[in-house]
């Protein structure tokens, strides 16, 4: 598949009003009331997923250039989630949640997030971690945009949202090229700290999850 | 004359301008009397899946632009590869889309088979994906089932937990889509067993696109 600059840009400006819609309307907060706790001790069925942490370049694949002049990228999702997993089994349970490795396509829908019926479809039930990450543009010289994630627990039956949150962490300063990105994924791009950073953000997650009804 | 060429120029840059593009493409179709259905969108029911098939071989064939004061008039001719904004790729690309239930669908593209005219079972040579699927809107100019952009690899099996695309190189040039032909999508299994799916018959069909130009 070949693709024009002009596609290209486009492609760009496109990520720039999702990632933009993404961090004004994707941010509607659940706080995890106790049932929810008590779901996440019983429940034998609970997968957690990230979605695609890649990030788009301005080198397609294809063209035979090998530098790139920008590239999308939002937070490390996959790290966060596997952290946040770690964490979950350290403080909650310790054989209680499935981390599926491979990403999931993100397909937004309301408020510019992933559509959980598509969870639904491949989980068909029990509860449902998922962490996305919009991307934003990032140009060498530069400055680089906050880093945002998204997690939810979806109870896969009815698709209910029983709790919700958002992490934002600064990535800067990227350590690499944009094309690093393009097979690497965002972690290429982070420097030890940035991905320190991210870290916390897995930490901040749980808390929020396992504490929030305390508040 | 020339107050009346003003006149005109000023319409349609202060109210825009409407774009008309026609393309032919190649329709996917089942054969008539088959158990199985294919939806508007091009989606046939499978037990436990869908699965949509798409050929990359659309070709514009006339655009009109012209002022869209109230309603859109699209008049003036233009060539019709004013329209077109990627290269003619030199091979020939089918998209495969699988929605599957669970997670348990593995898909081998090495089965898949393309049958045009007097050239019997072409199998693919290269592939990419699994991407994603472009829906809705994102199809209104294109065939082409699946998005991304990563870089073309050898076939092997996929294992499919989700809406996924994955897209297959023939190696020859794409047809004229007053060409008919079939694909078969074989080598879909689930939990082990294989699943049947339809052979897709392609034959010419047309796309008409209007868009609104600031």
């Amino acid at each position: 598949m070949a693709h024009a600059p002009s596609g290209c840009l486009a492609g760009a400006a496109l990520g720039i009003v999702l990632a933009a819609a993404g961090c004004a309307l994707g941010s509607a907060r659940v706080v995890a009331a106790p049932e929810t706790l008590a779901a996440l001790r019983g429940e034998s069925r609970i997968v957690a997923v990230h979605y695609e942490d890649t990030a788009w370049t301005s080198m397609p694949a294809e063209s035979g250039k090998r530098q790139a002049t920008w590239a999308m990228v939002g937070a490390p999702t996959r790290r966060i989630k596997d952290r946040f997993v770690h964490g979950m089994q350290t403080r909650l349970r310790p054989d209680g949640v499935r981390s599926i490795p491979e990403p999931r396509i993100a397909y937004l829908g309301r408020a510019f997030m992933p559509e959980a019926h598509w969870l639904q479809r491949t989980f068909a039930r029990g509860l449902a971690f998922d962490f996305y990450s919009p991307r934003s543009l990032w140009r060498p010289g530069y400055p680089v945009a906050p880093a945002k994630i998204f997690a939810r627990l979806v109870r896969l039956d009815d698709l209910a949202v029983l709790w919700a949150d958002s992490c934002t962490f600064d990535p800067a300063p990227f350590q690499a090229p944009p094309e690093a990105a393009r097979d690497g994924g965002p972690e290429a791009l982070y420097t030890p700290a940035a991905l320190g950073r991210a870290d916390a953000c897995a930490e901040t997650l749980l808390t929020s999850v396992l504490d929030g009804s305390r508040r | 004359m020339r107050r009346l060429g003003l006149l005109s120029a000023v319409l349609v840059l202060t109210q825009g301008c409407a774009l008309l593009g026609v393309q032919a493409i190649s329709r996917p179709a089942l054969e008539a009397g088959g158990p199985h259905r294919m939806d508007d969108e091009g989606w046939v029911a499978l037990a436990r899946a869908r699965i949509a098939v798409a050929a990359r071989n659309d070709r514009a064939t006339a655009a009109f632009i012209g002022p869209a004061p109230f309603v859109p008039l699209p008049i003036f001719p233009l060539p019709p590869s004013a329209l077109e904004t990627r290269r003619p790729e030199a091979t020939f690309w089918v998209d495969v889309a699988i929605d599957p239930e669970g997670e348990d669908f593995v898909f081998d593209p090495a089965d898949v088979r393309l049958n045009l005219g007097e050239t019997a079972d072409l199998r693919p040579v290269r592939m990419r994906g699994p991407a994603s699927v472009i829906r809705g809107a994102g199809r209104r100019h294109t065939s082409a089932l699946c998005g991304g952009d990563e870089a073309a690899r050898p076939i092997s099996d996929v294992a499919l937990t989700q809406l996924a695309c994955v897209s297959l190189e023939f190696d020859m040039v794409p047809p004229a889509p007053d060409v008919p032909f079939t694909v078969s999508v074989r080598g879909l299994s689930d939990r082990g067993t294989p699943v049947e799916v339809p052979t897709v018959r392609f034959t010419k069909g047309h796309r008409a696109t209007l868009d609104a130009l600031p």
